[in-house]
């Protein structure tokens, strides 16, 4: 049997629209629930930290941690600044992932983390491992 | 004299027939394709490699066949044949992928639904090809772009079709750089190759990190249990990853276990080309319906982004759709490099990569249904 009757036949078009319903709307439920998931965590820790605040003194809170001072203008010197980023990314490691380094280059509100990464890369003083991870190369 | 002229007649020189010599063929191209051209060479040079040696003629009897009771290939097989390699490959997967990018933009989830539509249009096609229910099912899981999950479900569903299956996906997955490029500019301008996405990325905390592999398998499981296979070892290996607790299991996972797999998958499923039961019309059939799988999926996941963009204040990259196949990282690596032809400073790969995810959980859930309708 062949054609639009094997189709029919075999319920292909029932399978294939339920199918194609079903992944939708599942993939849209998770995206919903990871969407609130921030917001769900939020609301848990405000009322635990609200419930602990009422029950005990404030701690003082310790000090904060000082990152080193970026360069004026890394893009335009990467030599220069090199020293800084092997500074904020020591806590990774010697290897770390571009990922892990880009979030530390978030962190340290880096205008521009991709452009960034490329131009060490670029300078080969971001080298990979060969095992999905990257070390610095000092020149 | 006699005994010379047997052992001649024995010998893979005599055995041998066109078809043996243009699978081998077909096995030198694949290894060719993984070293000089670099083209996914984690998969095609053991399947280029297990091609090779599955189309070695030998003297049926001897045991040494992978279709052949008590030989070491069959044993070897039997991971394919079950699905234990695909589960294990995706235990490796989730120990590896990281979901900040996708738990950080949400939306691009619809993306990695969307790219699984062309598995429904292929079922239909495989269907009025005159193809068995549960052999289009088979085949139209070609679209996922997932090589595990095609040779999982194609091993619940239609064992005889694993060679042709699992070759077409894989092959797929390697000419993305050929597939998608052509059929994303057809679809899209210009002006919307040029759309920046924000390179500010909200920051995903920890304890969302943790909560996600939970939250994701208890409401995928429990929508398309057959999935479970795939779907359950997938988030085990990305708890690991985040919990941060277990660095040793997360690494083994990532690392030994998925190299294990992946050699043991690709070689076999290479050797389970044998010529006599691979060269037939059906696999011809496989090929052509693949590609029209993987250009469905990788169509309807950029058209289902120009729609999202109807409705969205702050658009997103319509070309990220075509990321919404799971042919991780391929697909991603693609479409970035396609935006950063467009526009240097565009960089697409980590909003890529979270499309990337989403399609590893859409075709495993896709592989789920498609087994729960065809069961029995």
């Amino acid at each position: 049997m062949y054609g639009l009757e094997a189709i029919s036949a075999a319920n292909g078009w029932a399978q294939a629209a339920t199918g194609a319903t079903i992944v939708m709307l599942g993939l849209s439920a998770l995206a919903f629930v990871i969407s609130r998931i921030g917001f769900i965590i939020d609301l848990m820790e405000n009322a635990t930290s609200k419930k602990k605040s009422d029950q005990i003194p404030a701690e003082q809170s310790g000090p904060e941690k000082i990152l080193p001072q970026p360069p004026a203008d890394p893009l335009e010197n990467p030599e220069a600044a090199l020293e800084y980023y092997r500074l904020i990314t020591a806590e990774l490691g010697e290897k770390f992932s571009l990922i892990d380094f880009h979030k530390i280059l978030q962190q340290a509100s880096d205008p521009h983390p991709h452009l960034t990464i490329r131009t060490l890369r670029e300078k080969g003083y971001l080298v990979a491992t060969g095992d999905g991870l990257f070390r610095w190369q000092i020149p | 004299m006699e005994l010379f002229l047997q052992f001649l007649h024995n010998t893979g020189y005599y055995l041998a027939d066109y078809r043996y010599v243009l699978m081998i063929g077909i096995g030198i191209f694949f290894v060719t394709l993984a070293i000089a051209k670099n083209y996914e060479p984690l998969l095609l040079l053991p399947i280029g490699f297990g091609i090779i040696v599955g189309n070695i003629p030998f003297f049926k009897g001897f045991g040494l066949g992978i279709y052949e009771n008590n030989s070491v290939l069959h044993y070897l097989y039997f991971g394919v044949r079950t699905g234990l390699y695909p589960s294990i490959v995706f235990l490796g997967l989730g120990a590896m992928t990281d979901f900040s990018s996708l738990l950080a933009w949400p939306k691009l989830m619809l993306l990695g639904a969307a790219a699984q539509m062309g598995i429904y249009f292929t079922l239909l096609s495989a269907l009025a090809l005159g193809f068995l229910p549960k052999e289009a099912a088979s085949i139209a899981i070609i679209g996922g772009a997932d090589g595990p999950t095609s040779i999982f479900l194609t091993a619940k569903l239609a064992p005889h079709l694993i060679g042709p299956i699992a070759i077409a996906a894989y092959s797929y997955m390697a000419l993305i750089p050929i597939i998608q490029p052509p059929i994303i500019r057809l679809l899209t301008t210009k002006k919307e190759r040029l759309i920046h996405m924000p390179e500010e990325q909200r920051k995903v905390s920890r304890k969302e990190l943790l909560a996600f592999p939970v939250a994701a398998v208890i409401l995928c499981c429990f929508l398309a249990p057959a999935s479970i296979p795939l779907l359950g070892p997938f988030f085990f290996g990305n708890l690991m990853k985040v919990s941060g607790v277990v660095d040793r299991l997360a690494k083994t996972a990532s690392s030994a276990i998925i190299d294990t797999a992946t050699i043991f998958l690709g070689f076999t499923v290479g050797a389970s080309t044998q010529a006599d039961v691979f060269l037939t019309p059906k696999s011809v059939l496989i090929f052509c319906l693949g590609a029209v799988a993987f250009s469905l999926a990788t169509a309807s996941g950029v058209l289902f982004a120009k729609i999202m963009n109807l409705f969205l204040k702050d658009k997103i990259n319509p070309m990220l759709g075509a990321a919404g196949v799971s042919a991780v990282p391929g697909s991603a690596r693609e479409v970035h490099l396609l935006g950063q032809k467009e526009d240097p400073s565009n960089y697409l790969l980590m909003y890529g990569m979270a499309c990337n995810a989403s399609g590893v959980i859409g075709s495993a859930i896709c592989a789920g249904i498609l087994w729960s309708f065809n069961v029995g």
